[in-house]
């Protein structure tokens, strides 16, 4: 009986995880912190996964609530100084990140790897350093040897460049 | 004009910690501005969450040529769905936040130590990951004990604060205390201690800054610092001793790693402190400290002791004169991950935990069980009680009992539980040549000799030499009149520091304290203050009072190895070549007259069979003591 639940909840949770983690992202906007945050929520839903109704809400629902809560609680989290806007946000991320579906990531996942093909060494070597090295632009800028303003420019025109990238590729494939 | 661009750049900033306030203001004020702006912000969130993801799990650019095949073919998305979803499965199904050793970690084997995450205490802080910018504060009987992504550990000593500037470069700034470890990677110790205006570096490579008020900063290298003073940078050299002002340059010394960091040693560290007026256990952090020592069973005794209660020690006799908070702390070392289970029970109001979870009784209350899942490793157990008034009764004011393999509930291994000595006392935990220590040393394998000092010990009445199966010849004592006399104790060494052991197997007499070694009675008839005996079957030795009782029983007509060490105020005693209790702040012998084996004064006669009685004028440390054990059993 209680193998199920585990199925059950892991099922529930492996099909909202994307959505909350960027949901959690957009209420507090550091990789790091909504790292923690995310695997908080996940210890605390499946602590009080008993409690979970499915006939007074969705999981996704009832998983944004906790993160939310959570956030809530943060003293870092987006837009702590205005409460409205705070509010607003919180409404617009939960409606925005609630339509993400893994499909979609599927086919932005390809995209977007193909995109990185076409960049040449030394952009792919950055976006590594940023991303997957998980380096600040000042460690980036010292180990290739150029400035952290620099750095921080050339995200910004690849991240615009990949974008665009990504956008063609999802129009040709449709 | 909307200004994608700059929400862009400040977000990709904000994500990677880089952002700063005035910015992150800025953001904010952007994104509150239009919906349009709140929408590219959410996209750029979709988007950056997109990339890292991505990012993560590509090959290192230059190690492999990517293939369109391998792009296409390739299930990114499953990849992705299972780098994230599989530590939550773990989280789920386990329970436990047993994190990979990606970044600093508290360790479990921590004690006392609080985490401030944004000006708020955090509770359970071992089951957290560490996060920029928080605070750790080591309690002043504490310890923090830090794991790196390499799996190195550093220590924090008591009442030490420290800062966690940037938790993925394990990078934290020491403000106050000091720290040390072993960093594999050169096999370098390192020390870093810090005060007011005093900063020492002896060797190592560590990622470390130094709060401000030390003037010092990161340093990186094989024992160098930057220092900064008025701006300036400068490299210093490792053994450099700095004061404010004016440097100090020392050679760079050579120390044994194990000085650096509190070994790991069998026991329970308890301590006794004055109750308040409350007698809640836990109340008592403010309250002055009455003893601390060493014993190796969480469990209180109550009534067993002749009103020599072990709650109390103080430099007179044990007569308890009021209540007194009790705590016991310890390691408790778990081989194979799996729930664990306890149980609390006992006369007295206490409390157990153990991995910040706690049940607790209050007087005479029924028994409670506490179940828990541990990972393999050392983990920090706490139970606390109140020393209350004996009632002469048998039974426990205080018992903890774990579920064994077999299903029933027992004390929990002595084996498995492990203090950490902070303070060594080097004397006692260096060994020694044992042999030249030796100032009396009585076979009794058919004769009196004492082959050190080459005469015979006198006998008093008629003990007999008698055969054993396993040792041969050996003495017999009748419990009625049979004794030995011997050297004085000073000249034997025994009123400064002193280890007497001997192989006892005891049988049953009809009155409860069996003496094994006293001193003889002054002429004035002033007692006896050499007090080595078995009470109800329990080791116990004292200068007359403030004794030390171990907990474990001797079982009749069975030999065991016995061990009494006295060394500045510590009391300690070892069954079987391992110590089963400690205890401080006792006074030292200081007697002239002649060693007595086999009674105290006039009465309590031993009764029953030893052999190898040895007297050191030293503290045998507690290697030396099991090896004695190993050799001669």
């Amino acid at each position: 009986m209680k193998e199920k639940k585990h199925g059950e909840f892991i099922r529930n949770f492996a099909t909202v995880q994307s959505a909350l983690y960027r949901y959690i992202c957009s209420l507090l906007p550091n990789f790091s912190d909504a790292d923690d945050i995310l695997q908080e929520v996940a210890v605390i839903s499946w602590d009080k996964y008993d409690s979970f109704d499915p006939k007074q809400s969705s999981f996704q629902s009832w998983i944004f609530g906790i993160a939310r809560n959570k956030v809530l609680h943060s003293k870092r989290r987006f837009l702590r100084t205005q409460n409205l806007m705070a509010k607003a946000l919180e409404e617009k991320a939960e409606a925005h990140f609630s339509q993400t579906n893994l499909n979609h990531i599927e086919e932005k996942q390809d995209a977007l790897s193909q995109c990185v093909d076409n960049l040449d060494n030394k952009q792919q070597k950055v976006l590594e350093l940023r991303y997957k090295n998980k380096l600040p632009s000042d460690a980036i800028a010292e180990q290739l040897k150029r400035t952290s303003q620099q750095i921080r420019t050339q995200l910004f025109r690849l991240r615009s460049s990949l974008r665009s990238c990504i956008n063609n590729k999802l129009r040709d494939n449709s | 004009m909307t200004d994608f661009g700059e929400i862009d750049r400040l977000l990709d900033k904000s994500l990677n910690s880089e952002i700063s306030v005035q910015e992150t203001l800025r953001l904010e004020t952007l994104c509150s501005q239009t919906d349009e702006n709140l929408n590219y912000y959410l996209q750029l969130i979709d988007e950056q969450v997109t990339l890292k993801n991505a990012l993560t799990v590509l090959p290192p650019i230059g190690d492999e040529k990517y293939t369109d095949s391998k792009i296409s073919k390739f299930p990114f998305w499953l990849l992705f769905c299972l780098i994230i979803t599989l530590p939550i499965f773990y989280l789920a199904f386990q329970k436990v936040t047993a994190l990979p050793p990606e970044r600093l970690t508290i360790s479990p084997r921590s004690q006392e130590v609080s985490l401030i995450r944004q000006q708020q205490e955090v509770q359970h802080p071992s089951q957290l990951r560490l996060i920029t910018g928080d605070h750790i504060k080591v309690g002043d009987e504490g310890e923090l004990w830090l794991t790196t992504k390499q799996n190195d550990s550093i220590y924090i000593s008591p009442g030490s604060v420290i800062k966690i500037n940037h938790h993925s470069q394990e990078s934290l700034t020491l403000i106050k205390g000091s720290m040390s470890a072993v960093i594999t990677e050169n096999g370098s110790p390192f020390i870093l201690t810090t005060t007011d205006s005093e900063l020492r570096i002896i060797g190592g490579k560590v990622k470390v800054l130094v709060a401000e008020t030390t003037v010092a900063e990161t340093h990186e290298g094989t024992g160098e610092i930057t220092r900064l003073k008025d701006g300036q940078k400068r490299k210093l050299i490792a053994g450099e001793k700095i004061q404010s002002g004016d440097f100090q340059t020392f050679p760079i010394k050579q120390q044994e790693v194990s000085q650096f960091l509190p070994s790991l040693l069998n026991g329970i560290r308890y301590s006794y402190h004055e109750l308040s007026s409350s007698n809640t256990p836990g109340r008592f952090k403010t309250s002055r400290e009455i003893d601390q020592g060493i014993t190796n069973l969480f469990k209180i005794k109550r009534g067993e002791h002749e009103g020599y209660t072990r709650y109390q020690h103080d430099k007179h006799s044990h007569i308890h004169t009021s209540d007194f908070h009790i705590t016991f702390r310890s390691l408790l070392k778990v081989n194979e991950a799996g729930n664990y289970s306890f149980k609390l029970s006992g006369s007295a109001p206490s409390t157990f935990t153990i991995s910040n979870k706690s049940i607790s009784i209050g007087k005479y209350s029924k028994e409670v069980s506490l179940n828990v899942q541990l990972n393999p490793g050392l983990h920090s157990i706490t139970a606390q009680s109140i020393g209350i008034i004996e009632d002469d009764t048998p039974g426990y004011s205080m018992r903890i009992r774990m579920k064994s393999y077999t299903g029933s509930y027992e004390d929990i291994p002595a084996e498995k539980l492990y203090y950490s000595e902070r303070y060594p006392l080097p004397n006692i935990f260096q060994n020694q040549n044992v042999d030249k220590k030796l100032s009396a040393h009585l076979p009794l394998k058919g004769s009196f000799k004492d082959q050190v000092n080459k005469e015979d010990a006198a006998p008093i009445g008629n003990p007999q030499f008698t055969l054993d199966p396993k040792y041969g010849p050996v003495l017999k004592l009748d419990g009625k009149d049979d004794s030995l006399v011997h050297y004085p104790v000073d000249k034997l060494g025994m009123n400064i520091s002193y280890t007497a052991t001997l192989w006892l197997n005891m049988e049953e007499q009809d009155h409860y304290d069996q003496v094994i070694f006293s001193n003889q009675q002054d002429a004035g008839g002033i007692s006896s203050n050499l007090v080595i005996l078995i009470r109800r079957m329990y080791p116990y030795l004292a200068h007359l009072s403030n004794d030390t009782i171990a907990d474990e029983k001797l079982k009749y007509n069975e030999w065991s190895h016995l061990a009494f060490r006295y060394h500045e105020g510590r009391q300690s005693i070892f069954l079987n070549g391992k110590l089963a209790v400690s205890s401080f702040n006792h006074t030292i012998l200081s007697s002239h007259n002649s060693l007595i084996i086999g009674r105290w004064n006039s009465s309590r006669h031993l009764k029953g069979k030893v052999r190898d009685i040895r007297i050191y004028n030293a503290p045998l440390s507690a290697n030396d003591i099991n090896t004695l054990y190993n050799q001669t059993k």
